[in-house]
């Protein structure tokens, strides 16, 4: 959960930085074309989660988008294979690339960065031959086909709607189910306290997914009009059409306004509720944090107030006089970008600092951090056109794709070996596991994520490169994986943390572009942004496992 | 007498009112501990005593929060382990410490090497370890590989290594714990021998009788402060875990009840010692006795080892019979319960349960069929040492003995912990704690608790008891007792010698992989078991 939250703040940081210094960051078109490209590297990124997880890596990624990107088509459009088929035949081939790289690490022994190692080198040359290194596509006569990738079935409203109804559901039978746990702590008030957080939790879960369903369905008050639904996409000659359901355009930015003023009412007290509990339990051990976020965002007041007007005015060729000095427009955007840069990421870093205290001093506090975090975004999204944005079909895929996932792996037994023998595998085979075939599973799964994203990726893109289409895309999505908290070691990982891994990455990416940045240090950008990544997280590792040691060496009660 | 009191010379290690805390736990209050030249003493307590911590303080890697530490009568402070090392304080860890893709030479003088213009002096380096090594009796080419010599050797290469730099006080933590009786032995020769040339030994082990054998002194620590000491003769087994325990207690785990030889049955056999207090005791044993005339549990035939390819195995377990294996390191025991488990493939033989012969391909056959193994190394092959108890205790029962369910039943998993925590006393602060942070003896219980969520109908131990303190050995010890009464086929494999002839009723011996013998009842001696085991005799 804190692992989470973390990656969260992190894209969080990312978004709140771009939407401070431009406009454009939090426009209908390119927050459309951002969760596009984050949903596409997202499918990538769940596959190889599996692998990393087991312990090993998947580096062929890259090229199996490659080549399904190759294959799919030249089926399609040279040998006139109807649409459906190719799909199902390039993904056996992905399923049989991932079965023969499961089979060669676990019968023959090889280590998983050979054996994709070669994958990668070989499927990359096998495409390139195959296509003549030809540039592929489908043409225009196969746009309802390219809907799969570039459809746009619903907005985020009626995401938001479905998803608010779930977790409604979900809260109230977890409610119903709810297991009956007491604190360690024997005194009376540490267990009214304990109970009192209990309550809290387990009423903020259906409380957060009605305040979600009520802003997805805020539009329908206004009204609504029925009409032929559009068609989202063809496979195999079967139309799949919308509901045909649409909303008066008065409609439409009903949600955000809703869900703006809904996330501020809600925000607002539940804030003073979680400051008046922290701060009665231990006042003293949250002053500093406390101090520390209104400090930082009184900062950020003042540069959204001076500094970034200046920042939208400026033009790189300008000269510009500060005090004394003169300055060039690059120069004075780039410091600007700098100081907003450090601020935003202190605002944020206060946040999670005074969170984790707040936690750490006082249950009921850290039973209010979902809902207080939720009205928060929410608050600050309603500010965005996003509701009001259309959802695109890969999103829809990813977010199929990572429930199904995150069920495999935190729900079936299935999941559970694989975190099991990725940190022990001894361990795991003298409990009676087939480790041998799980690893495979991990690798089939990887691959077939791998040939997924590839088609979609052709299907969206139309014109496939085989010396370049999908180059790096493995480092991208083990980075991801990696942001989002699996360890290279193996035995860990959540598929929320990757696929907000993954988002990071795409609006990093984006952030890069709008902001104007050299694009020749895009490379150098991200992978500074891992790193840092990568050392807050060991150092939070290091604090958890001392807490841990010293709660272990407490005398038993 | 008096004037040999008088004469006696300054101590060389003299600690005084030493304390040490660590947030929650007082580790060490007030205390005592005097080393004289030329002498072993030995340090026992259970574990968490504080022994660990009083060596790590004596070998610089902790500092004391109070008291002093005097060398030669002058008061030190050791700051740092390099501050322990130029006081002439060596440590030899349990794990030993060693590169092992390094030669002999190159370990002993690692971080030290002479040099030559500027290049390591391989002939210095290869003369000064020869002659280290003649001193600990290893007469090895220093230029061998260390991965290429027994866990004994290497031990005497860690030793060699502390007298290549002057050593004065050998701290051993744990020396024996993974050597073979001849090894130990060798151990021995050589810690008189350096007693003899002046040096100081400070020895901890868990195992008394060793230290019968090697301590002019004995140290005994409980609870974090000195719990007395013994002298000469004063050293006997009896009197050190009376000490340790803080309460008298019988000369080893005595059974209560042991399995009927003839059928007869003994579930009703009063229960002479404290571990009458088990609920389970004797509520299912009249049922099972009944069975106990019935097929073996297990029925080894001609069963080939892969290691050990030359000899034929066969014995036969009954339910609610303990059989223990006994042998020297190397005999091929463990080879032998990981070839039953199904971790390798046997080369030939027959392996039955309950009448039923069986093919054993993996150790996922060999649950299905009612077996479970705890393992020798508990870290490595019982537990995942960074998931939670919970997590532990269900992984083999996540899935059916058949294999077919997909979901995890989380409300069976929690249960089958809670049972698990309650049954085996296992001491953690909650389900989810990860069992890393958890003491030997409990981790053990983490992994007896994962089989018995399966219902076993045969349980495979290898040393059980193996780097565990005496309270949660006999609670081990118990355990197995009360499990043997309800049925289960019982069959361990342990180095401990006092441990077989304690705990079971039948006893195999094992020498380089063959069985040499079988020892029943009050056959089951000290001098029988080491006759068979070194080959001396065959049965």
């Amino acid at each position: 959960m804190n692992k989470i939250l973390g990656i969260f703040g992190l894209l969080l940081f990312v978004c709140l930085f771009t939407t401070v210094l431009s406009d454009s960051f939090v426009g209908e078109l390119n927050m459309y074309n951002t969760t596009r490209w984050s949903a596409l590297f997202g499918i990538l990124s769940i596959g190889v989660a599996f692998v990393i997880i087991t312990g090993g890596i998947d580096l062929s990624i890259g090229s199996v988008v490659g080549l399904v990107a190759c294959l799919l088509p030249m089926m399609v459009v040279d040998h006139g294979i109807s649409p459906g088929y190719a799909i199902l035949i390039v993904m056996a081939i992905a399923g049989g690339i991932g079965l023969l790289h499961g089979l060669l690490i676990t019968r023959l022994d090889l280590q998983p960065f050979v054996v994709t190692l070669c994958g990668l080198l070989f499927y990359r040359g096998f495409a390139r031959w195959l296509t003549d290194d030809q540039t592929l596509g489908f043409g225009r006569d196969h746009q309802t086909l390219q809907l799969l990738a570039l459809g746009k079935p619903c907005s985020w409203a009626t995401m938001l709607l479905i998803g608010g109804v779930g977790l409604f559901l979900y809260g109230l039978w977890k409610m119903h189910h709810r297991a009956r746990t007491s604190p360690n702590s024997r005194s009376l008030a540490d267990i009214r306290a304990y109970a009192e957080a209990s309550e809290i939790s387990a009423l903020s879960i259906p409380f957060i997914g009605f305040l979600l369903a009520l802003i997805g369905s805020a539009r329908f008050w206004l009204g609504w009009e029925t009409g032929p639904g559009t068609v989202l996409f063809e496979v195999a000659g079967y139309q799949v059409r919308g509901l045909g359901i649409s909303v008066t355009e008065d409609a439409k930015l009903l949600p955000a306004t809703v869900m703006r003023y809904a996330g501020i009412v809600l925000f607002v007290p539940t804030l003073l509720m979680f400051l008046e509990r922290a701060c009665r339990a231990g006042f003293r051990r949250v002053r500093m944090p406390l101090a520390a976020v209104v400090v930082t965002l009184l900062l950020l007041a003042g540069c959204i107030w001076q500094l970034v007007p200046l920042f939208r005015e400026a033009s790189p060729d300008d000269q510009w006089q500060v005090g004394a000095i003169e300055v060039t427009g690059t120069v004075l955007k780039t410091t600007i970008m700098l100081i907003v840069f450090v601020v935003v990421g202190s605002v944020i870093g206060a946040i999670g600092w005074l969170l984790s205290v707040s936690s750490g001093v006082c249950q009921q506090a850290k039973a209010l951090i979902p809902l207080l975090v939720t009205t928060g975004v929410m608050a600050l999204l309603g500010h965005t056109s996003l509701a009001a944005t259309m959802v695109p079909m890969p999103m829809l895929i990813l977010i199929a794709l990572s429930i199904v996932a995150a069920v495999f792996l935190n729900r079936t037994v299935y999941g559970r070996y694989l975190l099991a023998l990725g940190r022990n595998e001894e361990a795991a085979r003298y409990s009676g596991i087939n480790t041998k075939r799980m690893i495979v599973v991990a690798y089939v799964l990887c691959s077939l994520a791998a040939g997924l994203g590839g088609v979609l990726f052709a299907l969206d893109v139309n014109s496939v490169q085989p010396s370049g289409f999908g180059n790096f895309y493995e480092l991208y999505a083990i980075a991801a994986a990696v942001l989002g908290g699996c360890s290279l070691r193996g035995g860990e990982g959540n598929i929320v943390g990757v696929v907000i891994g993954a988002a990071v990455m795409r609006v990093l990416y984006n952030a890069i572009n709008i902001l104007g940045i050299s694009t020749k240090l895009e490379y150098s950008i991200i992978g500074m942004v891992i790193l840092a990544g990568a050392i807050v997280d060991v150092i939070v590792k290091r604090i958890v496992a001392k807490r841990a040691v010293l709660a272990s060496q407490e005398p038993d009660s | 007498m008096s004037s040999a009191l008088v004469d006696q010379p300054a101590p060389l290690l003299e600690v005084r009112s030493l304390c040490k805390r660590f947030p929650g736990v007082r580790a060490l209050h007030k205390v005592d501990l005097t080393l004289m030249r030329g002498e072993v003493l030995a340090l026992v307590g259970e574990n968490g005593a504080g022994k660990s911590t009083l060596m790590k303080i004596l070998a610089g890697v902790q500092l004391p929060d109070e008291g002093q530490i005097l060398i030669d009568g002058k008061p030190v402070i050791i700051g740092s382990v390099s501050e322990a090392i130029r006081l002439g304080i060596t440590l030899i860890h349990q794990e030993l410490n060693l590169s092992d893709n390094l030669s002999i030479g190159a370990n002993i003088f690692l971080g030290r090497e002479p040099t030559r213009w500027g290049l390591i002096d391989r002939v210095e380096i290869d003369m000064r370890s020869r002659q280290h090594l003649t001193s600990v009796g290893l007469f090895v080419d220093p230029q061998t590989l260390v991965r290429n010599l027994t866990i004994g050797r290497q031990q005497m290469v860690e030793i060699a290594k502390a007298l290549s730099i002057d050593a004065r006080v050998l701290i051993m933590d744990e020396p024996t714990s993974s050597l073979s009786q001849r090894e130990a032995e060798a151990l021995f020769n050589v810690v008189s021998g350096l007693r003899d040339h002046g040096v100081s030994v400070i020895y901890i082990s868990h195992r008394l009788g060793e230290i019968e054998r090697i301590a002019d002194r004995v140290t005994v620590m409980r609870d974090g402060q000195n719990a007395g000491e013994l002298v000469g003769d004063q050293i006997h087994h009896d009197a050190m875990v009376s000490r340790m325990v803080g309460r008298d207690v019988s000369r080893f785990y005595e059974r209560t009840v042991r399995h009927p030889q003839a059928g007869v049955n003994a579930g009703n056999a009063p229960g002479g010692n404290e571990s009458a207090d088990d609920k389970t005791d004797g509520d299912e044993s009249g049922g099972n006795a009944a069975n106990g005339k019935s097929l073996p549990a297990l029925q080894v035939e001609g069963l080939i080892v892969p290691e050990h390819p030359r000899h034929k195995l066969s014995f036969h377990v009954m339910p609610g019979e303990i059989v223990g294996v006994a042998g020297l390191v190397g005999a091929g025991r463990s080879e032998m319960l990981r070839c039953l488990f199904g971790v390798t493939q046997p080369l030939g033989g027959t392996v039955a349960i309950d009448g039923k012969t069986v093919a054993l391909q993996s150790p996922k056959d060999a649950i299905a069929s009612g077996m479970g193994l705890v393992p020798e190394d508990r870290k490595e092959q019982g537990l995942v040492i960074d998931f939670s108890v919970r997590q532990n205790v269900s992984l083999a029962s996540l899935s059916d003995k058949s294999g077919m369910r997909t979901w995890i039943d989380f409300g069976a998993e929690e249960s089958d912990t809670l049972r698990s925590i309650d049954e085996l006393r296992i001491k953690t602060p909650s389900a989810d704690q990860v069992v890393r942070y958890l003491s030997g003896g409990n981790q053990q219980k983490v992994v007896l608790g994962k089989w018995l969520a399966m219902n076993p109908k045969i349980l495979l131990l290898d040393e059980p008891t193996r780097g565990i303190d005496v309270g949660a050995k006999e609670e081990i010890y118990r355990l197995m007792e009360t499990l043997s009464q309800q049925g289960l086929a019982i069959l361990f494999v342990s180095s401990e010698m006092e441990e077989v002839i304690a705990m079971s009723d039948r006893t195999l011996v094992m020498h380089e992989g063959a069985l040499t013998g079988e020892l029943v009842g009050d056959d089951i001696g000290e001098q029988q078991i080491m006759n068979l085991a070194t080959g001396v005799v065959k049965q």
